[in-house]
């Protein structure tokens, strides 16, 4: 039955995202004692070192007090105070996630559709021109570092021919006098970013799907639908496509910690003010309160982005629901 | 009367080396010619070049003329394009795959996919109507109507070469073709499928080549038969001429290779060496490197002619009025 197969799959997703809320604990703290970041501040007293370490529960027994803390104020949502910015996490990333899943979203659903259709083309014209420039176009932007991709478009379309924005969600200090051009100076700031991280998954996204479809390509079923007088492209798009994405919705899933990872760098290049970019500084400032939320809800979103996948792949294969 | 289908001087070759090296057959109307051979020597080919569907890897010549009931002009398959061969496939000429494991798409359910082709060769579209004809088709090949909603990994093998059965019947074909649609499957549905054949050729006046390297199976269900030896055909004719009367050595060893059930020898000695590498065919007959009665003669390259009554083979020595000792010869012959 398909409900208790979700079921299922749910209570493994919610056992991991236990599993890392305890490991994120602990994590933290073989890193080292927070409070060595305060020492760094000139003339500290050993007092006030005390005060502090009392203000984080830090003098508190590790299992019995820190991480009984640690979790009950997770489950409130309570993720602790920024060091940097003395405003709670919780805040700093509910202020930040909205602007990291703009861009994340806009970068994988183009991705995505822009790599597959170009897989699907290559895998009809396997070893023709057009497939062999797709692949190494492809190839290119795979093994090309995102910064690189980056720099290059802040170069090209913020400088050379300026008629980008080079960084930031919007433009400073403007009112807007409508929302509609406000969307639009935010679709403009988005534009390179989004290509950055475009470029930077389509490489794989068109690899899978070539191999996929060239796999499928030689299934018997294929000759049998064009046998059955079914002009090709229709063969294509009504049989071998539906076929070739089950390995792609696999892909997306595992692909999301690799998002995540580009989205740190990019977001940093365009000092855009989503997760990656809290993360950069937070690594900067060594502020672990905000590390240890970001962490966790970067790991919850690849929780998700799985759970996601299986039911995006039941509902795409017939032939999962019989085991 | 004129015949259904005639091919002649059919030609496939890969990158200029022969696969199907001049085939020429004719089969009537309602006529079931079946196609045997060992591995490899080009059945299955044959069978794709008929409906023009080879890798592009494979380039075929020859022509190929179809007279279907009530076309006022013959169809030149030979000529055809592919978008005119789209009009004939399945319309006239229908397929019923080797390996009906994955002969469906995996991803949709079987009433979907008949649809598909019904509506991609007739005027009926309403679903009703297609509905209804699926559901004939299901009870003409023995199967519940209910199949239909399933997926194909939702049926047994057996079940699923019916469905390719009433799928390749579902645009009132002249002609189908089945490439060893009983392989995959055990020997009580084997004989359930090869029956089911041969009442729907019978009700429906179908045209039917049946591909098997099973002579058991062809002798049972067809007219004629027509053996194939390294992408030729060596020897054709009417099933019984050919059993009871073989005229060429490739079938006769074939023949006596056949087990024998309740014969002395448990398993017949099969026939010794390895059919050639296409690519390059020994000089003269074909089979001459294999050939226990092998001359000089046999370095030319016997045509296939007429040597009996409706039965023609290609060996020099035909007709055979009666059959030395194959290893007798083999040992004259190498003295000689
Ligand atoms: N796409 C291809 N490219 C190159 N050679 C091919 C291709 N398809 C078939 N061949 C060759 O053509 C020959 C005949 O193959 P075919 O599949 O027609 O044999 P068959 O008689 O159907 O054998 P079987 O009984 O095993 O099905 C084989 O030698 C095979 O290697
Ligand atoms: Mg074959």
């Amino acid at each position: 039955m398909s409900g208790r197969w979700l079921a299922g799959k749910a209570a493994a997703a919610v056992v991991t995202l236990v599993f890392v809320i305890v490991f994120n604990f602990f994590l933290f703290r073989v890193m080292g004692d927070p409070t060595t970041q305060f020492t760094r501040i000139p003339n500290i007293t050993p007092t006030e070192l005390a005060d502090l370490r009392s203000d984080y529960g830090l003098d508190k027994p590790l299992l019995t007090g820190q991480f009984v803390d640690y979790i009950g104020d997770t489950a409130s949502f309570d993720l602790g105070t920024s060091q940097r910015s003395r405003r709670a996490v919780w805040t700093e990333i509910k202020d930040a996630l909205p602007w990291t899943l703009l861009l994340v979203g806009v970068g994988t659903l183009l991705a995505t559709l822009i790599g597959s259709w170009l897989g699907v083309i290559a895998a009809t014209r396997r070893g023709r021109n057009s497939d062999n420039g797709l692949l190494g176009f492809s190839l290119f932007t795979y093994a090309a570092p995102e910064y690189w991709i980056g720099i290059i478009l802040i170069l090209v379309f913020a400088f050379w021919i300026p008629i980008l924005p080079a960084g930031l969600q919007m433009t400073p200090g403007v009112e807007f006098s409508s929302w509609v051009s406000e969307v639009t100076d935010v679709a403009e700031h988005l534009i390179l970013p989004a290509t950055a991280m475009t470029l930077m998954l389509l490489g794989q996204y068109f690899l899978i799907m070539r191999s996929s479809m060239v796999d499928v390509l030689t299934e018997d079923f294929i000759t049998v639908k064009r046998a059955t007088g079914l002009p090709w492209d229709r063969v294509v798009s009504r049989h071998a496509v539906p076929n070739a994405l089950l390995p792609l919705v696999t892909l997306s899933a595992i692909q999301f910690g690799a998002v995540v990872g580009g989205a740190i760098t990019i977001e940093t290049i365009f000092s855009w003010p989503g997760l990656g970019e809290l993360t950069f500084q937070a690594i900067n400032d060594k502020d672990f309160p905000v590390l240890q939320g970001v962490f966790l809800v970067f790991s919850a979103g690849v929780i998700f982005a799985n759970l996601l996948a299986d039911c995006l792949y039941f509902y795409l294969d017939p032939r999962v629901k019989a085991d | 009367m004129t015949s259904l289908l005639e091919v002649s001087d059919l030609r496939v070759t890969h990158r200029g080396s022969p696969i199907v090296d001049g085939v020429d057959f004719k089969l009537d109307r309602g006529e079931a010619l079946g196609l045997a051979g060992e591995s490899g020597c080009g059945k299955t080919t044959t069978a794709l070049a008929l409906m023009k569907l080879l890798p592009p890897a494979l380039t075929q010549s020859g022509s190929m003329t179809l007279r279907p009931e009530g076309a006022e002009e013959p169809i030149n398959l030979g000529r055809r394009t592919e978008a005119g061969m789209q009009l004939v496939r399945w319309r006239h000429i229908s397929l019923v795959f080797q390996g009906a494991m994955n002969s469906l798409d995996p991803v949709q359910r079987i009433d979907a996919q008949m649809a598909e082709a019904i509506r991609l060769h007739s005027d009926q579209k309403g679903g009703k109507e297609v509905g209804r004809k699926i559901s004939d088709l299901f009870k003409t090949v023995g199967l519940p109507v209910s199949a239909a909603r399933r997926y194909p990994h939702e049926l047994s093998g057996g079940q699923r070469q019916r469905v390719m059965i009433a799928l390749a019947l579902c645009c009132d074909p002249s002609l189908v073709i089945a490439d060893e649609p009983t392989t995959a499957l055990d020997v009580v549905m084997q004989a359930q499928v090869l029956q089911l054949l041969e009442r729907l050729r019978e009700s429906l006046g179908l045209a039917l080549i049946l591909i098997s390297h099973d002579l058991g199976v062809l002798g049972e269900t067809c007219d004629r038969i027509a053996i194939m030896y390294a992408g030729r055909i060596v020897e054709t004719g009417p099933v019984r001429s050919v059993f009871d009367d073989p005229q060429h050595p490739y079938t006769k060893l074939l023949l006596d290779s056949l087990p024998v059930i309740g014969g002395e020898r448990g398993l017949a000695p099969p026939i010794p060496g390895a059919p050639p590498d296409p690519g390059s065919p020994p000089e003269g007959c074909r089979f001459r490197p294999r050939c226990p009665y092998a001359k000089d003669e046999c370095l030319a390259d016997p045509p296939l002619r007429e040597v009996a009554k409706g039965q023609s083979a290609a060996c020099h020595f035909a007709p055979w009025k009666k059959w030395p000792d194959p290893r007798a010869a083999a040992a004259a012959g190498k003295k000689a």
